[in-house]
């Protein structure tokens, strides 16, 4: 076929001149890119040894990113039929303008919609049964989660990942910020912040101010004194985390030294919601947004279990052979059959999934790995999974080949007593 | 696939910080073709660094010997500019965008065609054809970016790039 006009001009360009600032933004995302990446694997390898602070944002973690939220973007508020615009460092506190609830399979889930928010009303939320929480409380508990949903995406933002060169080496030290600490403010100053961890007050703990910086506190969308934070106000503690960079030349992948060393408090974000609300009945809450490329279908974001690769952080499904031209597909659902290398789930639409995996995947990881993590992680009837494929956007087959997937796993809660972990249900 | 870019995916893939070279080459292309497909310079700026980025994390399942990285690298921001349509609610009709698309997918192009083209931009009529022609398919600038450069409307850039194209076509034929 005749080229175009287009394709001859730009045939016929000096591939090394281009616009430099954005190659440079984009080696930029790349590298941010490496460093999320390095992080997901440095933070799914020491997901069972964390911290029970952490469960809360490890949970937030493995959201979907449906937003992006630039630093200091400029943002349009339409006030009583004027429009204004000013430049903000946060978004404004999250508001739910409206709740409606649907039920489906005799499950009544929360639907909410959001001024400020990632949602937008398209994900569902579903509320335990077992919690018995009232409707204010409910409402209190998505607009927290919301809320340091979006701080969380937002702190790189305003605190940037550096190294110790621009390009990052291996053995280098990289500095990044991590929002972990949620409490409630007893004190603050230049040099320490002292927040109670717990809504009983009982936990105590002062964080020292990263040497030569400065605090920073947020409130409301914007930077605010320190002074203007009242005690007992909810606060976001940002840390200023420190961890080693290694890349062998033998390896592809990037590895990032498992254990963080914490320099220091760097920021300080005022919540809307008293403490309770960000703490252990975030896990009476479980979102559920829309299955990628999978319209009609909603999947729940938990924490989860490898069942398939299982074992090794980053395997691959050995037999997985798609074209490129594929999508990447997710469903989750309920199992409803189980044998040692098929699966049939059901799926929040009532529709039914088959997957096939690898010989004997599933009875593998019910054999070797789920004893890892404690006799609750064993897959069976009744549990719910999500599984990840790889399949044309022209078709919606329920029917999921060995070599379509990337990857299944197991769905649990956010909790896991005694070595335990106890699996998800609606 | 030029034994070059094998060459530099290959480094990439072994951990050479080469994937800059990919992006310097390929980006005002895929920035144009993006821009084509969703109508707004900013949008397909945003689409396009996204398909390299994905383009890099995928680099690994790529198989060069099957498909060249441009074709790869395009098909994945098709993709993005459909489902960025998609998320805007606007009818997308993935047939005419994919017709769009071969417009602006790289193509190989041979010494002698492209002493041809070089000369005829050079000598375009007026001088502004020329310049900014070099300006968007060269220097990979936006109508806005040209429109500040030559002190004029950015109406004016995008009617002058089209006159241009139409006598380069003529010159060409």
């Amino acid at each position: 076929m005749k080229p175009t006009i287009e394709q001859e001009l730009l045939g016929v360009r000096d591939k090394t001149h281009a616009n430099e600032a954005f190659v440079q933004s984009t080696m930029e995302a790349i590298r941010e890119q490496n460093t999320q990446q390095a992080f997901k694997k440095a933070i799914g390898n020491n997901r069972a040894r964390r911290a029970n602070r952490l469960n809360l944002l490890q949970r937030l973690r493995q959201l979907p990113a449906t937003i992006l939220i630039i630093l200091a973007v400029l943002f349009t508020v339409s006030l009583g039929g004027g429009v204004y615009a000013a430049v903000r460092y946060l978004p404004a506190l999250v508001r739910i303008t409206h709740t409606s609830t649907i039920t489906h399979d005799t499950k009544q889930y929360w639907v909410p919609a959001f001024s400020q928010c990632s949602s937008q009303g398209t994900q569902r939320f579903d509320v335990s049964q077992s919690a018995q929480l009232s409707e204010n409380a409910v409402q209190r508990l998505i607009e927290a989660r919301c809320e340091t949903d979006t701080i969380d995406k937002f702190v790189s933002q305003i605190w940037p990942t550096y190294g110790t060169h621009k390009v990052w080496k291996s053995g280098d030290i990289i500095y990044y910020a991590q929002a972990d600490v949620i409490g409630s403010l007893q004190s603050v100053s230049a040099s320490s912040v002292t927040v109670n961890e717990s809504s009983s007050g009982t936990s105590s703990n002062t964080f020292h101010v990263v040497p030569n910086t400065e605090l920073t506190a947020y409130a409301d969308g914007v930077k605010v004194p320190l002074h203007s934070l009242n005690k007992n106000s909810t606060v976001f503690v940002i840390m200023r985390v420190s961890q080693k960079y290694v890349r062998p030349n033998s390896n592809q992948e990037f590895i990032i030294n498992p254990t963080p060393s914490e320099i220091g408090v760097i920021g300080l974000i005022k919540l809307s919601q008293p403490l309770k609300y960000y703490g252990s009945m975030q896990n009476d809450l479980t979102e559920l947004p829309p299955c990628l490329n999978n319209p009609g279908e909603f999947c729940p974001s938990t924490a989860q279990i490898d069942v398939f690769p299982a074992g090794s952080e980053g395997a691959q499904n050995p037999d997985l052979s798609q074209p490129s031209s594929n999508q990447t597909k997710i469903i989750s659902g309920q199992v409803t059959q189980l044998g040692a290398s098929t699966l049939t789930l059901k799926a929040t639409s009532g529709k039914d999934y088959t997957v096939a995996t690898p010989t004997n995947a599933l009875a593998a990881y019910n054999g070797t790995y789920a004893p890892i993590h404690g006799n609750t992680a064993t897959l069976q009837i009744g549990s719910w999974v999500q599984v990840i494929y790889s399949q044309s956007p022209h078709t919606n087959s329920q029917t999921v080949t060995a070599n379509q997937i990337q990857q299944i796993a197991l769905l649990i809660t956010g909790d896991i007593k005694d070595g335990q972990v106890t699996q998800y249900q609606p | 696939m030029k034994q070059e870019e094998k060459d530099i995916i290959t480094a990439v893939l072994q951990g050479n910080d080469r994937y800059e070279e990919l992006v310097r080459r390929y980006s005002v292309g895929l920035i144009i073709h993006c821009e084509q497909l969703v109508g707004d310079r900013d949008d397909a700026e945003d689409i396009a660094q996204e398909a390299f980025v994905k383009a890099y994390l995928g680099l690994k399942n790529f198989d060069s010997e099957k498909a060249r990285f441009s074709t790869w690298l395009y098909k994945i921001a098709t993709n993005l500019a459909i489902d960025f349509l998609r998320a805007k609610r606007l009818r997308v009709n993935v047939e005419d965008i994919e017709t769009i698309a071969e417009t602006t997918i790289p193509t190989f192009i041979d010494d002698e065609r492209q002493v041809e083209i070089a000369n005829a931009v050079h000598t375009l009529r007026p001088p502004e054809y020329g310049r900014v022609i070099e300006a968007y398919f060269w220097q990979g600038k936006s109508y806005q970016e040209i429109a500040d450069e030559e002190h004029v409307p950015i109406n004016t850039v995008r009617s002058r790039l089209r006159r241009a194209k139409l006598q380069l076509k003529e010159k060409l034929s």
